[in-house]
């Protein structure tokens, strides 16, 4: 895995140019769930943890994971990277975790400072992040049900258009509108390129 | 203060994150990149607003990939019959069934109905703290395969909010799916004809055009699917032509 920079926020373009060829098809995205769950659950109960915690810690990583991924900050650059990549998300957010309920006595093998080194989570932009799917998931129809189907489903103009009966054209513009709505609600300010 | 993103220059970055830009089109990128003096904060808000679009769609798979995959397999392994107890209900079953598709031969119309009937997808639920949350419950429901629940509770909806095309449309698509159609087609008709061009008017004209056909109704079919921008409904519009 690359090192991280010290500053992520502003930093992404290079790295969004250097994408892996990871397949990010919701298909693939299904696939690397199931794959690597079952480490990342074996790790939990071993540790104190049951069932729920494996559940709720593994997809927490998966977000993690996802988030990098997108953000140009992941890359699988060689077979087994991705189950390394979200085992060590997981640990590092089991052990933290661990470490808040102070009630749990717990004798860890890990290096926990090593995972912290790793620092997974870029806070700047995890605050945006956070802001963005909070603002998302209140937006009223039709912008939620179009911009999910086009950067999730990946749906092109045409199909989307169709599927609510507007032209292509009229799809582009409420696009932009509802993007433009989105991005106007978060109140976090986007770093400025000086 | 926030720098305006211009409709142009969404398409550009939209299309560079998707990796879909042409030479001359990433040519353009990289002039913008170099006159633009926004234009990487641009880029980098656009990627944020996209992962965090898609991570509500995300999350909200994970929990159906987690439940058919790792809670969902609670087997019980029974011991296994003898071979020769297998094989005879096999056989009787075979014959049971033989002598009933002699005596119920699935007719034309329904096999085509059967051929191009699938339940409508259903929308994405987020499931949030919002006056959604009943009607997302339901689509929850919905989206399992729990047509009855999820008619239930959004007929419940629907008795304080009836005009409500998208509620309507999903009850139809409820009593569709349990095969009660006589129940499904008057909110699907309304939903058809309608004048103004609703989300559903386009999905209401061809689930009603099936219902026709199963119904053998195949002149009502034809005039409304004649009506219908979708390529499927052509297709099937063309067949009962022929």
């Amino acid at each position: 895995m690359k090192p991280r920079p010290k500053n992520t926020y502003g930093s992404y373009q290079s790295s969004l140019m250097d994408q892996s060829a990871l397949d990010t098809s919701n298909a693939a995205l299904q696939s690397i769930y199931i794959k690597h769950f079952p480490a990342v659950k074996q790790y939990i109960l071993k540790n104190s943890g049951d069932e729920n915690d494996a559940k709720d810690i593994y997809q927490e990583a998966f977000v993690v994971f996802w988030r990098n991924l997108n953000l140009g900050k992941f890359e699988a650059t060689h077979e087994g990277a991705t189950g390394a990549y979200l085992l060590k998300i997981a640990k590092f957010k089991w052990i933290d975790l661990l470490r808040k309920n102070k009630n749990n006595a717990l004798y860890l093998d890990d290096n926990v400072d090593i995972l912290q080194e790793e620092a997974f989570i870029d806070e700047q932009a995890d605050e945006y992040l956070n802001q963005v799917v909070t603002k998302f998931r209140k937006m009223e129809e039709p912008c939620k049900e179009l911009l999910h189907r086009f950067y999730y489903l990946k749906e092109n103009l045409k199909t989307i258009a169709k599927r609510f009966s507007w032209t292509e054209a009229t799809a582009k513009n409420n696009k932009y509108r509802c993007l433009q709505k989105l991005r106007k609600s978060i109140t976090i300010s986007e770093k400025d390129n000086k | 203060m926030k720098q305006e993103i211009s409709q142009e220059d969404l398409m550009l970055l939209d299309q560079y994150l998707n990796a879909e830009l042409d030479e001359d089109a990433m040519q353009l990128f990289r002039k913008k990149q170099l006159e633009d003096p926004e234009w990487e904060n641009k880029l980098n808000t656009l990627a944020l607003l996209r992962t965090g679009i898609a991570e509500v769609g995300l999350k909200e798979e994970m929990k159906q990939w987690h439940q058919t995959n790792f809670e969902e397999k609670a087997t019980v392994s029974k011991p296994l019959m003898a071979w020769w107890k297998i094989a005879a209900i096999a056989a009787s079953l075979i014959l049971a069934f033989g002598v009933w598709f002699l005596f119920n031969p699935q007719d034309s119309s329904s096999k085509l109905y059967a051929a191009y009937y699938k339940p409508d997808p259903g929308l994405m639920t987020l499931m949030s703290s919002t006056d959604d949350y009943v009607f997302e419950k339901a689509m929850v429901e919905y989206k399992s395969g729990h047509y009855k629940i999820a008619l239930q509770d959004w007929q419940k909806l629907a008795s304080t909010n009836a005009n409500n095309d998208t509620l309507q449309y999903f009850i139809a698509a409820c009593w569709q799916a349990m095969e009660q159609y006589s129940e499904a087609k008057p909110i699907l008709e309304r939903l058809s004809n309608a004048t103004d061009n609703g989300p559903f008017k386009q999905e209401s004209i061809w689930y009603l055009a099936l219902i026709q056909v199963k119904e053998k109704d195949y002149e009502n079919a034809k005039k409304y699917l004649s009506k219908s921008t979708l390529p499927k409904a052509q297709a099937l519009l063309q067949k009962l032509s022929k």
